[in-house]
Protein backbone atom coordinates (compact mmCIF):
# COMPACT_ATOMS: atom_id res chain seq x y z
CA UNK A 1 0.00 0.00 0.00
CA UNK A 2 1.29 3.39 -0.93
CA UNK A 3 -0.33 6.71 -0.18
CA UNK A 4 0.38 8.99 -3.11
CA UNK A 5 -1.54 12.03 -2.05
CA UNK A 6 -3.84 12.77 0.81
CA UNK A 7 -6.49 15.39 0.43
CA UNK A 8 -6.18 15.56 -3.36
CA UNK A 9 -9.64 17.12 -3.62
CA UNK A 10 -12.49 18.07 -1.34
CA UNK A 11 -15.94 16.57 -1.80
CA UNK A 12 -19.25 18.06 -0.83
CA UNK A 13 -21.73 15.99 1.11
CA UNK A 14 -23.91 15.85 -1.97
CA UNK A 15 -21.14 14.28 -4.04
CA UNK A 16 -20.52 11.61 -1.42
CA UNK A 17 -24.20 10.84 -1.19
CA UNK A 18 -24.63 10.42 -4.93
CA UNK A 19 -21.42 8.40 -5.19
CA UNK A 20 -22.58 5.91 -2.57
CA UNK A 21 -25.95 5.57 -4.26
CA UNK A 22 -24.32 5.07 -7.68
CA UNK A 23 -21.91 2.48 -6.41
CA UNK A 24 -24.64 0.53 -4.72
CA UNK A 25 -26.73 0.52 -7.90
CA UNK A 26 -23.76 -0.55 -9.98
CA UNK A 27 -22.89 -3.30 -7.55
CA UNK A 28 -26.39 -4.70 -7.70
CA UNK A 29 -26.43 -4.47 -11.52
CA UNK A 30 -23.12 -6.32 -11.80
CA UNK A 31 -23.92 -8.93 -9.21
CA UNK A 32 -22.86 -12.43 -10.20
CA UNK A 33 -24.33 -15.37 -8.36
CA UNK A 34 -21.87 -17.46 -6.38
CA UNK A 35 -19.29 -14.73 -5.78
CA UNK A 36 -18.35 -13.38 -2.36
CA UNK A 37 -20.89 -11.29 -0.57
CA UNK A 38 -20.58 -7.55 -0.10
CA UNK A 39 -18.08 -6.86 2.65
CA UNK A 40 -19.63 -6.25 6.06
CA UNK A 41 -17.47 -3.19 6.75
CA UNK A 42 -18.61 -1.51 3.53
CA UNK A 43 -22.25 -2.20 4.29
CA UNK A 44 -21.89 -0.73 7.79
CA UNK A 45 -20.18 2.48 6.77
CA UNK A 46 -22.37 2.89 3.70
CA UNK A 47 -25.53 2.56 5.77
CA UNK A 48 -24.36 4.94 8.48
CA UNK A 49 -23.02 7.60 6.14
CA UNK A 50 -26.18 7.48 4.05
CA UNK A 51 -28.27 7.82 7.18
CA UNK A 52 -26.27 10.86 8.28
CA UNK A 53 -26.40 12.49 4.85
CA UNK A 54 -30.10 11.79 4.38
CA UNK A 55 -30.76 13.88 7.49
CA UNK A 56 -28.50 16.69 6.30
CA UNK A 57 -29.37 19.51 3.85
CA UNK A 58 -27.68 17.72 0.95
CA UNK A 59 -30.53 15.19 0.73
CA UNK A 60 -32.61 17.53 -1.43
CA UNK A 61 -29.79 19.02 -3.49
CA UNK A 62 -29.05 18.34 -7.13
CA UNK A 63 -26.19 19.07 -9.48
CA UNK A 64 -28.13 21.87 -11.14
CA UNK A 65 -28.88 23.55 -7.85
CA UNK A 66 -25.23 23.50 -6.86
CA UNK A 67 -24.14 24.97 -10.21
CA UNK A 68 -26.80 27.64 -9.75
CA UNK A 69 -25.50 28.47 -6.29
CA UNK A 70 -21.92 28.71 -7.49
CA UNK A 71 -22.97 31.07 -10.26
CA UNK A 72 -24.97 33.23 -7.86
CA UNK A 73 -22.02 33.56 -5.52
CA UNK A 74 -19.60 34.52 -8.29
CA UNK A 75 -19.63 38.19 -7.33
CA UNK A 76 -18.63 37.50 -3.77
CA UNK A 77 -15.04 36.49 -3.31
CA UNK A 78 -15.67 33.45 -1.20
CA UNK A 79 -13.02 30.86 -0.49
CA UNK A 80 -13.61 27.35 -1.71
CA UNK A 81 -14.03 25.97 1.78
CA UNK A 82 -16.58 28.65 2.59
CA UNK A 83 -18.66 27.74 -0.42
CA UNK A 84 -18.35 24.09 0.50
CA UNK A 85 -19.57 24.78 4.02
CA UNK A 86 -22.49 26.82 2.71
CA UNK A 87 -23.40 23.87 0.55
CA UNK A 88 -23.07 21.31 3.34
CA UNK A 89 -24.75 23.27 6.11
CA UNK A 90 -27.11 25.48 4.12
CA UNK A 91 -27.23 28.37 6.60
CA UNK A 92 -30.69 29.80 7.21
CA UNK A 93 -29.87 32.64 9.57
CA UNK A 94 -27.23 35.35 9.84
CA UNK A 95 -25.58 33.74 12.82
CA UNK A 96 -25.13 30.49 10.91
CA UNK A 97 -23.74 32.26 7.86
CA UNK A 98 -21.24 34.30 9.87
CA UNK A 99 -20.01 31.07 11.40
CA UNK A 100 -18.80 29.66 8.08
CA UNK A 101 -17.47 32.88 6.57
CA UNK A 102 -14.32 34.22 8.09
CA UNK A 103 -14.05 37.88 9.04
CA UNK A 104 -17.38 38.71 7.50
CA UNK A 105 -17.49 42.29 8.77
CA UNK A 106 -14.18 43.16 7.15
CA UNK A 107 -14.82 41.54 3.81
CA UNK A 108 -18.48 42.27 3.19
CA UNK A 109 -21.09 44.90 3.94
CA UNK A 110 -23.82 44.08 6.41
CA UNK A 111 -26.60 43.91 3.85
CA UNK A 112 -24.59 41.31 1.92
CA UNK A 113 -25.60 38.91 4.65
CA UNK A 114 -29.30 39.25 3.80
CA UNK A 115 -28.50 38.94 0.10
CA UNK A 116 -26.42 35.79 0.59
CA UNK A 117 -29.12 34.18 2.71
CA UNK A 118 -31.75 34.86 0.06
CA UNK A 119 -29.43 33.46 -2.62
CA UNK A 120 -29.01 30.29 -0.58
CA UNK A 121 -32.73 29.95 0.11
CA UNK A 122 -33.49 30.45 -3.59
CA UNK A 123 -30.77 28.22 -5.04
CA UNK A 124 -31.19 25.37 -2.58
CA UNK A 125 -34.92 25.17 -1.90
CA UNK A 126 -36.22 22.92 0.84
CA UNK A 127 -39.78 22.14 1.83
CA UNK A 128 -39.22 22.16 5.55
CA UNK A 129 -38.30 25.82 5.84
CA UNK A 130 -40.86 27.30 3.49
CA UNK A 131 -42.70 28.85 6.41
CA UNK A 132 -39.56 30.39 7.75
CA UNK A 133 -38.58 31.91 4.43
CA UNK A 134 -42.05 33.30 3.88
CA UNK A 135 -42.10 34.71 7.40
CA UNK A 136 -38.76 36.36 6.77
CA UNK A 137 -39.94 37.92 3.53
CA UNK A 138 -43.02 39.32 5.20
CA UNK A 139 -40.90 40.93 7.85
CA UNK A 140 -38.71 42.54 5.24
CA UNK A 141 -41.79 43.81 3.41
CA UNK A 142 -43.17 45.32 6.57
CA UNK A 143 -39.94 47.06 7.33
CA UNK A 144 -39.78 48.45 3.85
CA UNK B 1 -15.87 16.99 5.69
CA UNK B 2 -15.04 14.48 2.98
CA UNK B 3 -12.07 14.49 0.66
CA UNK B 4 -10.18 12.25 -1.72
CA UNK B 5 -6.91 10.39 -1.17
CA UNK B 6 -4.89 8.96 -4.02
CA UNK B 7 -3.48 5.50 -3.34
CA UNK B 8 -1.59 2.69 -4.99
CA UNK B 9 -1.93 -0.89 -3.86
CA UNK B 10 -1.71 -4.47 -5.05
CA UNK B 11 -5.14 -6.00 -4.91
CA UNK B 12 -5.75 -9.73 -4.69
CA UNK B 13 -8.70 -11.11 -6.61
CA UNK B 14 -9.73 -14.61 -5.69
CA UNK B 15 -10.69 -17.00 -8.48
CA UNK B 16 -14.36 -16.76 -7.52
CA UNK B 17 -14.15 -13.10 -8.44
CA UNK B 18 -13.03 -13.87 -12.01
CA UNK B 19 -16.66 -14.18 -13.03
CA UNK B 20 -17.28 -10.55 -12.19
CA UNK B 21 -16.32 -7.67 -14.45
CA UNK B 22 -12.76 -6.68 -13.70
CA UNK B 23 -13.60 -3.15 -12.56
CA UNK B 24 -16.30 -4.44 -10.26
CA UNK B 25 -14.03 -7.13 -8.82
CA UNK B 26 -11.33 -4.54 -8.07
CA UNK B 27 -13.86 -2.14 -6.55
CA UNK B 28 -15.25 -4.85 -4.30
CA UNK B 29 -11.82 -5.91 -3.08
CA UNK B 30 -10.69 -2.34 -2.40
CA UNK B 31 -13.85 -1.65 -0.45
CA UNK B 32 -13.38 -4.89 1.47
CA UNK B 33 -9.88 -3.84 2.42
CA UNK B 34 -10.39 -0.14 3.18
CA UNK B 35 -14.03 0.71 3.93
CA UNK B 36 -14.64 1.89 7.50
CA UNK B 37 -10.94 1.71 8.40
CA UNK B 38 -8.71 4.50 9.66
CA UNK B 39 -5.48 5.10 7.78
CA UNK B 40 -2.77 6.90 9.74
CA UNK B 41 -2.57 10.58 8.86
CA UNK B 42 -5.14 10.10 6.11
CA UNK B 43 -8.47 9.70 7.89
CA UNK B 44 -11.45 7.36 7.96
CA UNK B 45 -11.94 5.57 4.64
CA UNK B 46 -15.53 5.50 3.44
CA UNK B 47 -15.46 3.86 0.00
CA UNK B 48 -13.58 3.76 -3.29
CA UNK B 49 -14.16 6.79 -5.52
CA UNK B 50 -12.65 5.72 -8.84
CA UNK B 51 -9.91 3.63 -10.43
CA UNK B 52 -7.23 5.69 -12.18
CA UNK B 53 -5.17 2.81 -13.49
CA UNK B 54 -5.14 -0.97 -13.16
CA UNK B 55 -2.36 -3.26 -14.38
CA UNK B 56 -2.88 -6.69 -15.87
CA UNK B 57 -3.47 -9.44 -13.38
CA UNK B 58 -0.47 -11.53 -12.30
CA UNK B 59 -0.81 -15.09 -11.13
CA UNK B 60 1.90 -16.41 -8.86
CA UNK B 61 3.18 -19.97 -8.76
CA UNK B 62 1.10 -22.12 -6.44
CA UNK B 63 -1.62 -19.54 -6.00
CA UNK B 64 -4.75 -19.17 -8.10
CA UNK B 65 -5.40 -15.59 -7.21
CA UNK B 66 -4.87 -12.71 -9.57
CA UNK B 67 -2.77 -9.79 -8.29
CA UNK B 68 -3.48 -6.40 -9.82
CA UNK B 69 -1.60 -3.17 -9.16
CA UNK B 70 -4.22 -0.48 -8.86
CA UNK B 71 -4.02 3.26 -8.72
CA UNK B 72 -7.21 4.55 -7.17
CA UNK B 73 -8.86 7.25 -5.12
CA UNK B 74 -10.71 6.77 -1.86
CA UNK B 75 -13.39 8.88 -0.26
CA UNK B 76 -12.01 9.88 3.14
CA UNK B 77 -13.75 11.40 6.12
CA UNK B 78 -11.38 14.01 7.47
CA UNK B 79 -12.82 17.40 8.35
CA UNK B 80 -10.38 20.28 8.22
CA UNK B 81 -9.50 22.21 11.34
CA UNK B 82 -12.02 25.03 11.67
CA UNK B 83 -14.80 23.17 9.84
CA UNK B 84 -18.34 23.44 11.21
CA UNK B 85 -20.23 20.13 11.48
CA UNK B 86 -23.50 19.02 13.00
CA UNK B 87 -23.86 15.83 15.02
CA UNK B 88 -25.79 14.34 17.91
CA UNK B 89 -24.83 14.33 21.57
CA UNK B 90 -23.90 10.80 22.61
CA UNK B 91 -22.93 11.27 26.23
CA UNK B 92 -21.90 13.84 28.80
CA UNK B 93 -19.55 13.56 31.75
CA UNK B 94 -17.46 15.80 33.97
CA UNK B 95 -14.77 15.98 31.32
CA UNK B 96 -16.99 17.21 28.53
CA UNK B 97 -19.38 16.09 25.83
CA UNK B 98 -19.10 13.22 23.37
CA UNK B 99 -20.69 13.67 19.95
CA UNK B 100 -21.50 11.15 17.25
CA UNK B 101 -22.13 11.47 13.53
CA UNK B 102 -23.46 7.91 13.28
CA UNK B 103 -20.52 6.64 11.26
CA UNK B 104 -17.91 8.37 13.41
CA UNK B 105 -18.02 8.51 17.22
CA UNK B 106 -14.65 9.76 18.37
CA UNK B 107 -15.59 13.41 18.69
CA UNK B 108 -15.00 15.05 22.02
CA UNK B 109 -15.75 18.55 23.30
CA UNK B 110 -13.72 19.12 26.47
CA UNK B 111 -15.32 21.26 29.19
CA UNK B 112 -13.11 24.26 28.51
CA UNK B 113 -14.39 24.38 24.92
CA UNK B 114 -18.05 24.59 25.97
CA UNK B 115 -19.91 27.90 26.00
CA UNK B 116 -18.84 30.21 28.78
CA UNK B 117 -20.67 29.66 32.08
CA UNK B 118 -21.48 26.03 31.37
CA UNK B 119 -22.00 23.82 34.40
CA UNK B 120 -22.24 20.08 34.80
CA UNK B 121 -25.52 18.98 36.32
CA UNK B 122 -24.58 15.88 38.31
CA UNK B 123 -28.19 14.82 38.96
CA UNK B 124 -29.13 14.64 35.31
CA UNK B 125 -25.61 13.97 34.04
CA UNK B 126 -25.78 16.67 31.40
CA UNK B 127 -24.06 19.98 30.83
CA UNK B 128 -26.09 23.16 31.25
CA UNK B 129 -25.28 26.48 29.67
CA UNK B 130 -26.18 29.34 32.02
CA UNK B 131 -27.10 32.06 29.59
CA UNK B 132 -28.30 35.17 31.43
CA UNK B 133 -31.07 33.75 33.61
CA UNK B 134 -31.75 30.77 31.41
CA UNK B 135 -30.62 27.20 31.92
CA UNK B 136 -29.94 25.61 28.56
CA UNK B 137 -29.70 21.86 28.95
CA UNK B 138 -27.58 19.81 26.57
CA UNK B 139 -29.73 16.70 26.51
CA UNK B 140 -28.59 13.47 24.88
CA UNK B 141 -29.55 12.85 21.24
CA UNK B 142 -29.94 16.58 20.64
CA UNK B 143 -28.44 17.91 17.41
CA UNK B 144 -25.39 20.03 18.07
CA UNK B 145 -23.28 22.25 15.84
CA UNK B 146 -19.57 22.39 16.61
CA UNK B 147 -16.21 23.49 15.23
CA UNK B 148 -13.24 21.18 14.75
CA UNK B 149 -10.28 22.45 16.79
CA UNK B 150 -7.71 19.68 16.38
CA UNK B 151 -7.31 16.09 15.21
CA UNK B 152 -5.29 13.27 16.71
CA UNK B 153 -4.01 10.13 15.06
CA UNK B 154 -2.90 7.27 17.27
CA UNK B 155 -1.10 4.29 15.85
CA UNK B 156 -2.90 1.26 17.22
CA UNK B 157 -0.91 -1.37 15.38
CA UNK B 158 0.53 -3.82 17.92
CA UNK B 159 4.18 -3.69 16.85
CA UNK B 160 4.94 -0.10 17.69
CA UNK B 161 3.20 0.14 21.03
CA UNK B 162 5.81 0.44 23.79
CA UNK B 163 5.77 -2.45 26.21
CA UNK B 164 4.59 -1.62 29.68
CA UNK B 165 7.27 -1.97 32.34
CA UNK B 166 6.96 -5.13 34.37
CA UNK B 167 3.79 -6.19 32.62
CA UNK B 168 4.17 -9.40 30.72
CA UNK B 169 0.84 -10.98 30.16
CA UNK B 170 -0.19 -13.26 27.36
CA UNK B 171 -3.57 -11.59 27.35
CA UNK B 172 -3.21 -9.25 24.41
CA UNK B 173 -6.37 -7.33 25.16
CA UNK B 174 -4.91 -6.24 28.51
CA UNK B 175 -2.03 -4.62 26.70
CA UNK B 176 -4.04 -2.96 24.03
CA UNK B 177 -4.79 0.68 24.57
CA UNK B 178 -8.39 1.77 24.41
CA UNK B 179 -7.46 4.84 22.46
CA UNK B 180 -9.19 5.55 19.19
CA UNK B 181 -6.98 5.59 16.09
CA UNK B 182 -8.44 8.87 14.89
CA UNK B 183 -10.24 11.37 17.04
CA UNK B 184 -11.36 14.98 16.84
CA UNK B 185 -11.31 17.63 19.52
CA UNK B 186 -14.02 20.20 18.94
CA UNK B 187 -15.49 23.29 20.51
CA UNK B 188 -18.88 24.96 20.83
CA UNK B 189 -17.45 28.17 22.21
CA UNK B 190 -18.89 31.03 20.19
CA UNK B 191 -22.00 32.45 18.57
CA UNK B 192 -24.04 30.01 16.55
CA UNK B 193 -22.39 26.94 18.08
CA UNK B 194 -24.08 24.43 20.35
CA UNK B 195 -27.57 22.95 20.15
CA UNK B 196 -29.48 24.01 17.04
CA UNK B 197 -32.46 24.92 19.21
CA UNK B 198 -30.40 27.58 21.00
CA UNK B 199 -30.09 29.55 17.81
CA UNK B 200 -33.66 29.23 16.64
CA UNK B 201 -33.26 26.59 13.97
Amino acid sequence: MEILQTNSAMLSNYEVMSLLADQKAQRIANEVAGTREVAENLRTVEFEVQKYLAASPCSTQSGDQIRELKKAFKDYELMKVELLQILNLRPKSAVELLLVIEEFEERFALDDCEKMLSIIAKALPRDDDEEMVEGGEEEVAENA
Amino acid sequence: MFNLAEMKDTIKIEPSGFRKKKAQAITDEINRKYANKVLQDVGLCIAMHDILYASEGFIHHGDGCSYVTVHFRLVIFRPFVGEIITGKIRSCNQEGVRVTLGFFDDIFIPYHYLQENSEFNADEQVWVWMYDENEMFMDLEETIRFRVESEQFFDTSPSVRPKKEGVDTPDLSANSAKQAPYSLTCSIHGDGLGLLSWWGA
